[in-house]
């Protein structure tokens, strides 16, 4: 899985912002903000990657366990499915 | 959580660590229209910044952390390298809010910005009719203009929102106005503060309300359209109320950096160096003083004073006897 073209993460002031840029974007208006880890998940997410290296990622980059890793993906990914941004 | 209240939590979020998020960039001063209240509008050429001169200093912008982008003239259609500063800016990651008159958008235009949506088109309305618009702009033909724009944009599915301000030729069409808004079934945002003067003649401001006028014009606006909201602190004793200098800035054309766009004072040159002029900016306004007495006033509360308006007033220290006259017709009104 991978994040659509067409957006560009940025930190602000503290904040994570994923905002659109170009015309790939062209349904999508207005801005997502994301915390770090969220930030972090979307970083992964520019290249194609799959869910068990996107758990083992947040693993080594977070320390959580695997449960807690999983259900934080699923929940991001859930969420980016329902404002249709993954690809 | 909708998308007005995000904005506003990290433009409150960005005042707490000094960024700059929030930028208006005063494209042009020139306009195709002649309004009788306008402060900004040049009737003599002015060396505006190049498009080169504004893609740096929106790119150094963006690097000090501009996220909301407003885009103002003078008539900012009117440049004819708008689309290049807007897709350039857009690009950037930016969310970009157009100020217009809404008389120079055409099909081309719409189809740019459909492409790159903007957050909104604000189109300031200067009446309900042709006869309106030749009283005020000097051009009858703009109300059509205006109209036709209006549909494009929604038609194209791009945020409309839709201006007026408090001036004699709107306050005495007030009913046939409010009944025009309403069908157009548009957000609506409304000013109530006019200056005393048209700052490029020097000469009164015949068109601003009177302090009853302005009252009934803001309880009729109120209950048709409710609160016209903009985000200030509460009942704060610092001069800035609003967050102008510290997460706001105001861009002139010749690259001037200012709290705000009635505000000239202070201001330091963005140019060549914004990040300069940001800190500059943000420690200046700490300079700007209360209104003599305000600690104690008992109408402050409803006052509409902010520094620009009392330095148009006469001065940042003084109490302006007009916003005192507004402010205690409204308390009356409270109680």
């Amino acid at each position: 899985m991978k994040v659509k073209q067409g957006f560009m993460l940025r930190e602000i002031a503290n904040n994570y912002v994923v905002v659109p840029v170009g015309k790939a974007a062209i349904d999508f208006n207005g801005i997502i903000t994301l915390n770090q880890t969220g930030a972090f998940l979307w970083e992964q997410l520019q290249e194609e990657i799959s869910l068990a290296s996107l758990q083992q990622k947040l693993m080594a980059e977070y320390e959580v366990d695997e449960k807690t890793a999983l259900a934080d993906i699923k929940d991001f990914i859930d969420h980016l499915k329902t404002n249709n941004l993954l690809e | 959580m909708d998308y007005a209240s995000v904005r506003n939590r990290l433009i409150r979020a960005a005042a707490k660590t000094k960024t700059p998020m929030v930028g208006a960039f005063e494209l042009t001063p020139s306009c195709n229209l002649a309004c009788k209240m306008c402060y900004v509008r040049e009737s003599f050429p002015k060396k505006e910044l190049s498009t080169a001169e504004w893609k740096t200093l929106i790119l150094e912008a963006k690097n000090a952390g501009l996220l909301f982008c407003l885009f103002t003239g003078g008539e900012i259609f009117l440049r004819s390298d708008f689309q290049d500063i807007y897709e350039f800016t857009y690009d950037l990651g930016m969310r970009i809010s157009l100020f217009t008159n809404g008389t120079l958008i055409s099909d081309e235009v719409v189809n740019y910005l459909k492409k790159r949506k903007p957050d909104l088109v604000a189109i300031t309305l200067y009446g309900i009719n042709p006869h309106q618009y030749q009283e005020i702009t000097g051009s009858a033909q703009a109300f059509s203009q205006v109209s036709s724009a209006i549909k494009r944009l929604k038609e194209a599915k791009i945020t409309v929102v839709v201006r007026t301000i408090a001036v004699q030729t709107i306050y005495r069409h007030l009913d046939d106005v409010i009944n025009y808004l309403k069908e157009l079934h548009l957000p609506v945002s409304y000013s109530l503060y006019v200056g005393p003067k048209r700052s490029c003649l020097g000469s009164s401001n015949i068109e601003r309300l009177n302090p009853e006028q302005l009252v009934i014009y803001q309880s009729q606006f109120k209950q048709a359209f409710g609160e016209s909201l903009t985000i200030e602190l509460s009942d704060c004793l610092e001069s800035f109320r609003c967050l102008a200098g510290k997460s706001s800035y105001f861009i002139r054309w010749d690259g001037m950096m200012m709290p705000c766009a009635m505000l000239e004072y202070p201001s330091f040159m963005a140019k060549d160096d914004f990040a300069r002029a940001w800190k500059k900016l943000n420690l200046a306004i700490n300079n700007v003083p209360l209104c003599e007495g305000y600690e104690d006033c008992s109408v402050r509360s409803f006052c509409l004073q902010c520094p620009a308006r009392r330095y148009l007033e006469g001065g940042f220290a003084q109490c302006s006897p007009y916003l005192k006259a507004i402010a205690t017709l409204l308390k009356e009104g409270k109680q």
